[in-house]
């Protein structure tokens, strides 16, 4: 026989013999594919918590703002000077200008049942309210700078207050509560990645351990070691393969039961699971797929090293 | 064909299991190793098969040195030697035609000769019919058969048979032993390893008897109850 043909024929055996006996020991590959799953599937909830919890910070984050409240006497030229200073800075995402009387009506309406605050309002003469500059800023963090940036002696005596005081700590803590989910998402995902790798590498030398007599058997007959060890690591991918493909599939059947419920908890907005996964399953998928094939490959040869004399 | 000159085997820590043996068997002889339980015969045949390594002296098969062999080279020494054991060391998950077929295949044999010698090895040893069966389907005596089979049917120069009548009836033991004597007719180099008289004595050929690690007698036409 040909090199090449002994080599296709040597290279066939490996494959047959590997796929034979993954099927004819059904119940061990049962077992690996089962806890390879677990493990697999304990990341991608990770992943799509910490999707969720970015999503429910983003969600947060897009609801702090800082209201300025201009003096009631400040005139609209001043007013439009300080607004423009206010979007020109680098920091600053969005402005909104609530003229004083659209800020008066909404307060009439928001205390409509207080008779006090009526007849309190009936009673002055004008409108007592200052016009307002809703200030939405690129990133949470920038907040302070403009608080700061309010406090510019050419435009400080323009503001009545600012919502500086009661937001600065709320600001702080949402920033703080972010950083932490973030960190602590992201070391659970290491953590269980981890404890993955470990429980793999021990399930995998289990299922090579139940075959230690055949290995033996297979040496004294006259196999030489890739012989023996290829079809031992084809088996290893093949079942990595299944459990990638199952873990992929209740991924995807979680996020699509999932992602509905939890829509009501962002006002009707995306809850970033169903993005979240359509954006990345491809890269998870292959990330998932070489370090399984890795870890496969490099637990089999060690595994069945053992067994070979 | 094969040859151990003054060999020695220790095992950890102080256990010597053979010490100082030399002999030599020609082609297509058939010997008899015999022994009471401890005596090293198992050890001898695990050193044949470079499934142990002498501590001192020198193992020979067939021109290859067993103590200097290389993990590399000792598949290629076992494919010299066909081995019977007395556990059978059949793979479990393959079929009979399979766990006859892997011996041909670990040598690179092709799928068409595989095909073509397989059943006829079977048909010999009157498995033929029992070729899809997995062992744990087949009798003790049917399983040591399958052994053989496999042992021969990359037609080796030397065939090892380790106890092989150890689990089996009269009737299976005798067919075994015939399988064994026709097999040396056709050049094949026979060891036969055992503590059963009734075999020694119906083989009545060369019979090498240890007693606690070396050679106690060693009988051109040997008897159980003479060499003992």
């Amino acid at each position: 026989m040909k090199p090449e043909a002994h080599f296709i024929n040597t290279c066939w055996r490996i494959i047959v013999h590997s796929w034979q006996h993954t099927i004819r020991n059904a119940w061990i590959a049962a077992a690996t594919v089962a806890m390879l799953v677990l493990v697999l599937s304990s990341v991608n909830v990770l992943l799509a918590v910490q999707a969720f919890t970015n999503q429910a910070i983003q969600h947060l984050e897009d609801h702090i703002d800082v209201i300025a409240t201009f003096t009631p006497n400040a005139s609209d030229t001043l007013i439009q000077q300080a607004r423009s200073y206010v979007l020109s800075l680098p920091q600053v995402q969005d402005v909104t200008f609530i003229s004083a009387d659209q800020v008066l009506q909404t307060f009439r309406q928001s205390h409509a049942s207080d008779t006090a605050v009526q007849a309190g309002l009936h009673d002055v003469d004008g409108n007592p309210l200052g016009a307002e500059l809703v200030i939405k800023a690129k990133h949470t963090e920038d907040y302070a700078f403009i608080l700061q940036a309010l406090q510019n002696p050419q435009y400080a005596s323009l503001f009545d207050t600012s919502t500086y005081d009661d937001h600065h700590e709320a600001i702080a803590a949402v920033q703080n509560l972010a950083d932490q989910i973030r960190l602590i998402g992201s070391a659970l995902i290491a953590l269980f990645t981890l404890f993955g790798m470990l429980l793999t590498f021990n399930t995998l030398r289990v299922a090579v351990y139940t075959h230690r007599e055949e290995i033996g058997i297979m040496r004294l007959v006259g196999a030489s070691s890739a012989f023996v060890r290829t079809p031992f690591i084809l088996e290893g991918i093949w079942l990595a393969s299944f459990a990638i493909l199952l873990s992929s599939i209740l991924f995807a059947c979680g996020v699509w039961w999932i992602n509905p419920l939890l829509r009501p908890l962002f006002e009707g907005s995306d809850p970033g699971v169903t993005t979240f996964f359509l954006q990345n399953i491809l890269t998870i998928i292959l990330v998932e797929t070489a370090g399984l094939y890795a870890l496969v490959t490099t637990v089999s040869t060690l595994a069945v090293g053992t067994y070979l004399r | 064909m094969i040859v151990l000159d003054h060999v020695t085997k220790v095992y950890h820590p102080n256990h010597v299991a053979l010490q100082d043996v030399s002999l030599a068997i020609g082609a297509g002889e058939f010997v008899s190793i015999i022994g009471q339980s401890g005596a090293g015969k198992t050890t001898l045949a695990k050193l044949l098969i470079a499934d142990e390594r002498p501590t001192q002296g020198k193992v020979s098969v067939g021109g290859w040195d067993v103590g200097a062999l290389s993990v590399h080279d000792v598949p290629l020494l076992r494919r010299q030697i066909g081995v019977i054991f007395q556990d059978y060391k059949l793979l479990p998950k393959k079929s009979v035609f399979e766990n006859v077929a892997f011996a041909l295949e670990v040598i690179g044999a092709s799928r068409a000769r595989i095909r073509d010698i397989v059943p006829q090895v079977l048909r010999v040893v009157g498995l033929e019919e029992k070729a899809g069966r997995f062992p744990t389907q087949l009798s003790g005596g049917e399983q040591q058969r399958v052994v053989i089979a496999r042992a021969l049917v990359h037609q080796p120069k030397i065939l090892l048979a380790d106890e092989p009548t150890g689990n089996l009836d009269t009737l299976n033991t005798r067919d075994i032993i015939d399988a064994l004597l026709k097999v040396n007719q056709f050049g094949t180099t026979i060891i036969l390893v055992t503590h059963n008289r009734e075999v020694v004595n119906a083989v009545h050929r060369r019979v090498i008897t240890l007693k606690n690690g070396q050679i106690h007698s060693d009988q051109h036409q040997g008897k159980y109850a003479l060499a003992m």
